[in-house]
């Protein structure tokens, strides 16, 4: 994002801030101190309420960076946002000092803030790490900030750190179809990973998140056609409607074949298969 | 801080019924619908099964006092890697239990006595004061009552009322009286209001001091060193419940994560009244540390309606497509 849209984002959610927070949070908030301090103690006076969902502003903001969106943010994350983004954002090591800073420091709200600012902070390319130990993390509340309804990391990630992502999601059972660019960023060598999971949960008389077959589809080859067979076969119709979609999405025409066999596509999307 | 065990003294208590002979079963249907608030309690020592027993036995939100991991620290970032996991992996830990967790931030009174550390450890401590959740300082106060334990004490006294906190003061082991009363006066001295100083680990020796100047009394019931908590059921019939609270102090060493639901069970059972109960194990505690605008009741009951993907979830501890919980009753692990 350029300067000019950033500060644009921030006159949105100082207008957002400014209708939303009770008087007094605004005044504090307005009060002229050191970002990091007020970063840190913005919930003690913003409050946790979140604004209403049909304030026009939301809107603006999406439209200012597509793919995020701050509604359902409480008041405290919108004004540590806010904060941040008041940062001089055009010297980098200075802003870059500033957000290590508070990562290092941070609570699982403050986390959860900064992970969920990352696509719409100056620098993208000076958060990869960061946003990777998100991936580590095992509070779930951090983890989700960063890999759910998140356009920075399928915008940043390498293959590797981008296939661990989608895998400690199926893993930790989130909702994959939260990830943004879950299809646009699958690669071969997740569709390896995972059918090589699949065959592990399966031994141990478990299941895989039918919505993880997505990322298969452009990869699949001959050794996938008996585990395509076994979702067919599956006695859950998610497992179903998911080989009815791998079938549709890939270019591997003995799948497609095989497919016709059981089942279409027709009137399917992967939404339809999340539990 | 909270266990200093002398073997002899181990010895010697062998034959004393502590409320450690109180089983579950025993129990449980006395304080059925109780809700109970454990002050004082280092988690980070404790495994998941005491969270899942704390939750069962109804304990709905506890706080996390700073204190020594049992070995000193050598240096600044292990003290901050500490106080970072009170307000972040601990509370998330806690939260996956529908247990509210809360903290207090200090300095510890073992390792003030390394002043180069000290000194590191009192510039980092307002980053960590100010933090959501973060309702009080301490636990601080005296273990060997030297000159560094003071000056520290005093320090952190003056951060508390900047940051206009709870000070959350530990009284020593040895020399407790006048230890605990060299405690009260300096806080005092540095003009804090008594009503926002707890002062902890009490016992039938101090109690009368302590309520008498205005603060809060907590005791800690730890088998063996401290109270026991027939002893605490006689305070409370003496003194009655006004400023007084309950805790476990559990740590690493032999205590108990139960200690508060058990000794309200042995209250009730010993014919305290419900209301006294309800005070000493659940609103005093809350009362006192609510002064520093962290707690909301309300935050009680929403973390055990906490997200389900969240609670079950996403975690090491419980990890996902795995039941919450486990039947330990039954032979196979699946």
């Amino acid at each position: 994002m350029t300067n000019e849209s950033l500060l644009l984002l921030r006159r949105h959610l100082e207008t957002l801030l400014e209708r939303h927070l009770p008087e007094s949070g605004w005044n504090w908030l307005r009060g002229n101190r050191p970002v990091l301090t007020a970063f840190v103690a913005a919930p003690r006076f913003t409050g946790k309420t979140v604004p209403p969902a049909d304030d026009p502003l939301f809107a603006d903001i999406e439209a200012l960076r597509p793919g995020f969106t701050v509604k359902s943010w409480p008041a405290d994350r919108l004004a540590r946002l806010w904060l941040l983004l008041g940062l001089p954002l055009d010297d980098r090591e200075a802003f870059l000092r500033s957000i290590e800073t508070l990562f290092d420091t941070a609570e699982m709200n403050e986390l959860v803030t900064l992970y969920a600012s990352l696509p719409v902070l100056p620098f993208p390319d000076a958060w990869i790490f960061r946003a990777t130990e998100a991936v580590r993390s095992n509070m779930g509340v951090v983890f989700d900030a960063l890999a759910l309804d998140n356009p920075y990391p399928s915008e940043q990630f390498s293959e590797p750190a981008w296939n661990q992502l989608v895998m400690k999601t199926i893993f930790n059972d989130k909702p994959l179809g939260r990830i943004i660019g879950l299809a646009e960023r699958s690669n071969a060598a997740l569709c390896r990973i995972l059918v090589d999971f699949a065959h592990e949960r399966w031994a141990a008389g478990r299941h895989v998140p039918p919505r993880a077959w997505e990322v298969v589809g452009p990869f699949i080859g001959e050794n996938f056609l008996p585990d395509l067979e076994r979702l067919f076969r599956s006695g859950r119709p998610e497992d179903r409607r998911a080989a009815a979609l791998i079938c549709r999405d890939t270019p591997f025409e003995p799948a497609r074949v095989l497919g016709s066999t059981y089942a279409t596509a027709d009137g399917l999307d992967w939404s339809s298969v999340d539990e | 801080m909270c266990l200093h065990q002398n073997p002899s003294h181990f010895e010697e208590n062998k034959e004393e019924i502590t409320h450690s002979n109180l089983v579950w079963n025993d129990y449980r249907e006395t304080i059925r619908g109780m809700v109970f608030f454990d002050p004082h309690v280092h988690m980070t020592s404790r495994t998941t099964d005491d969270y899942q027993a704390m939750a069962d036995a109804g304990i709905v939100a506890l706080i996390e006092p700073a204190f020594w991991l049992g070995q000193p620290r050598t240096g600044v970032a292990t003290f901050k890697d500490y106080f970072a996991s009170l307000v972040g992996w601990e509370r998330f830990r806690s939260s996956q239990f529908g247990i509210k967790h809360y903290c207090t931030i200090g300095l510890n009174s073992r390792e003030a006595n390394n002043e180069a550390l000290a000194e590191q450890v009192m510039e980092i401590l307002p980053l960590y004061v100010y933090k959501e959740g973060v309702v009080g300082v301490g636990e601080i106060g005296f273990d060997d009552q030297t000159p560094a334990e003071e000056k520290y004490y005093r320090a952190q006294l003056e951060l508390a009322k900047e940051a206009g906190l709870p000070v959350q003061v530990h009284t020593p082991h040895r020399d407790k009286k006048q230890g605990t009363e060299r405690s009260m006066a300096i806080a005092l001295e540095h003009g804090l209001d008594p009503g926002m100083v707890i002062i902890d680990h009490n016992n039938e020796e101090t109690v009368h001091s302590v309520l008498d100047q205005g603060f809060w009394a907590a005791f800690t019931i730890y088998p063996f060193t401290k109270m026991g908590n027939e002893r605490m059921v006689e305070v409370v019939r003496e003194y009655g419940p006004e400023r007084i609270m309950v805790n476990s102090a559990a740590d690493w060493g032999i205590s108990d994560p139960l200690a508060v639901p058990k000794t309200a069970a042995l209250m009730k059972m010993k014919g305290i009244s419900d209301e006294a109960i309800r005070l000493v194990t659940y609103q005093n505690a809350l009362d006192a540390f609510a002064q520093s605008g962290q707690i909301t009741e309300s935050d009680f009951e929403a973390v055990k309606n906490i997200d389900q993907s969240l609670k079950f979830n996403g975690n090491t501890i419980l990890r996902g497509g795995q039941q919450p919980r486990i039947d330990k009753d039954s032979i196979f692990i699946r």
